[in-house]
């Protein structure tokens, strides 16, 4: 057994294993011995395996998978419908678990929390291993979810011994140590690698760099060399990156208010439930989708400077579509504004065929405390009160509570949108 | 991509995927965890917060004014000016022209 030396940091990363299924069959005690899946809504082709429990893994249905292909498979499977706050709220009963061992949680993922227990270790047990054992087990008894614990001295390493070992592991903990990597990470592909997608992999191999370990000996200098060549001087960052990242190099800290922070952009896309082809229906999810964005600016207390609109062509095999941006003339989180301007950006790039998802965000965000007063638009104060209004009876009574008029027509998906987290059911 | 990527929270923070819901709901309860309930005061501390504020009173000293608030205390620095006693009130002059009335109630610290 490994253990780590007591002047390192002890970082987990503890990791729920198929969350989602694993929340449904808590709740569903008569499925427990049945393969279950939870997928998205065929009727609005989010018919996707969002998670699958390891029984109906055993049966070869994988996640992200067509759940038309994942009953072909099994055809006794059970399907429910994601609840996605019910997740959300779980996810948080185990961070305050987690919060009962350290108070240095920070929630990577809904189902990943990373854990510093280097200064609260010795309260609880003699190893880190053991901690791990423990809450292991309390999260399990309190939400019938079992977690799965990396424990490394950085954040990239607890992550990395999580995904290729605990995962794997009888126990589901595993402690990854420096000493460690030749004999275990550098050993495996480079595609095993933190952040290295199919693409980053394929560049590797090609450079002669086919395992982690390769990738950590090669000498920054020369790493860094070999990536401009292939991607120009601005890859040094990247370069850099890769290379901590094979060798564990870490030295964030696990920050529990690390969501906090100001956000860069506020975003919203949405994929519809059928193509849409005429501007005014277009338009009508457009201005729905503006509500939304510049409500959350509003609530964030923020303005934006700049505003974005992208669409994705109905037709997969010819793909068509665009994303572009243009700078408003003052910074706005004024509905009406910002629709203005995305409409201009839609009618001058939209090249007329049907679209498939459809998104706005905007960025350069500045604090809406002060703002540029106009000489022409006096409606602006009043847009402001309104908005104001609306906003707080959203936030009182829930989104549909009041809505455009639009929303009631055909092209609305405001009122489905309002039931809905993360594109899916809440 | 940009050195950021490299400091600090950096590679955790760009990589992350997070709900904003869940984020929200994250936010939302570190907020209310902070909250906290007014402290209460000992005599001897109330009577020497008003010496405090007399003194600035009378000899135009600059003080420190420490107000609670439920989620994060507020400090304002300057010179009592005005004592309403009969309301329970200071007004704090901070700079030329701006100024502040404070509830003597609401202040947990001079200095």
């Amino acid at each position: 057994m490994a253990s780590l030396k007591s002047s390192n940091r002890v970082i987990m990363l503890g990791d729920c294993q198929s969350f989602y299924a694993s929340v449904e069959k808590a709740d569903h005690p008569e499925y427990k011995d049945r393969p279950l899946v939870v997928a998205g809504d065929p009727e609005r082709r989010s018919g996707i395996v969002l998670a699958a429990c390891p029984l109906a893994k055993g049966k070869g249905i994988t996640t992200a998978e067509r759940l038309g292909e994942a009953l072909a498979k099994c055809p006794d499977l059970v399907v429910i419908k994601p609840r996605m706050q019910k997740y959300i709220d779980v996810s948080m009963q185990i961070t305050e678990i987690y919060k009962t061992f350290t108070d240095l949680v920070e929630p990577y993922s809904i189902d990943e929390q990373f854990l510093d227990v280097t200064g609260s270790m010795h309260l609880f047990a003699e190893s880190s291993e053991e901690l791990a054992n423990m809450i292991q087990s309390q999260v399990q008894e309190a939400t019938g979810v079992y977690t799965r614990f990396g424990i490394a001295e950085t954040k990239i390493l607890a992550k990395t011994a999580c995904d290729n070992y605990a995962k794997k592991n009888p126990s589901g903990i595993y402690t990854l140590t420096k000493e460690m990597l030749p004999e275990t990470l550098w050993k495996r592909p480079v595609s095993d690698m933190f952040m290295a997608g199919s693409k980053m992999t394929r560049h590797f191999t090609v450079m002669g760099l086919p395992t982690i370990g390769s990738v950590a000996q090669t000498p920054l200098g020369k790493l860094k060399q070999m990536m401009r060549r292939k991607f120009g001087k601005n890859s040094d960052i990247k370069a850099e990156m890769y290379w901590r990242i094979a060798n564990g190099i870490d030295d964030s800290p696990v920050r529990p208010g690390t969501h906090q922070v100001a956000p860069k952009s506020v975003g919203h896309m949405i994929t519809l439930p059928r193509d849409y082809a005429k501007l005014e229906e277009i338009k009508v999810v457009l201005l729905e989708q503006t509500e939304l964005v510049c409500q959350r600016c509003r609530g964030l207390g923020f303005m934006a400077h700049v505003v974005s609109v992208g669409c994705m062509g109905a037709d997969f095999d010819r793909p068509t579509g665009f994303s572009r941006q243009i700078k408003m003339e003052d910074p706005s989180n004024i509905t009406n504004q910002v629709y203005s301007w995305a409409c201009r950006l839609l009618e001058m790039y939209w090249d007329g065929l049907p679209i498939r998802r459809i998104g706005i965000s905007v960025t350069q965000l500045t604090t809406d405390t002060e703002y540029q007063l106009s000489l022409f638009d006096t409606r602006r104060e009043k847009s402001m009160a309104l908005e104001r209004v609306t906003d707080a009876l959203k936030n009182k009574y829930g989104e549909s509570i009041v809505m455009r008029a639009v929303s009631k027509t055909e092209a609305g998906q405001a009122i489905d949108r309002s039931a809905k987290i993360g594109g899916h059911y809440k | 991509m940009t050195r950021k990527l490299l400091d600090g929270n950096g590679l955790w923070e760009s990589s992350r995927m997070m709900l904003p819901e869940h984020k929200y709901a994250i936010n939302r309860k570190q907020h209310e965890e902070g909250r906290k309930n007014k402290p209460i005061l000992d005599g001897q501390e109330i009577e020497l917060i008003e010496t405090a504020l007399v003194e600035s009173f009378h000899e135009h000293r600059s003080v420190t004014v420490q107000i609670f608030d439920e989620y994060q205390d507020v400090n304002f620095t300057g010179i009592v000016t005005v004592i309403h006693t009969y309301r329970r009130e200071i007004k704090l002059s901070i700079s030329s022209g701006e100024w502040e009335w404070i509830k003597i109630e609401d202040i947990i610290s001079v200095s």
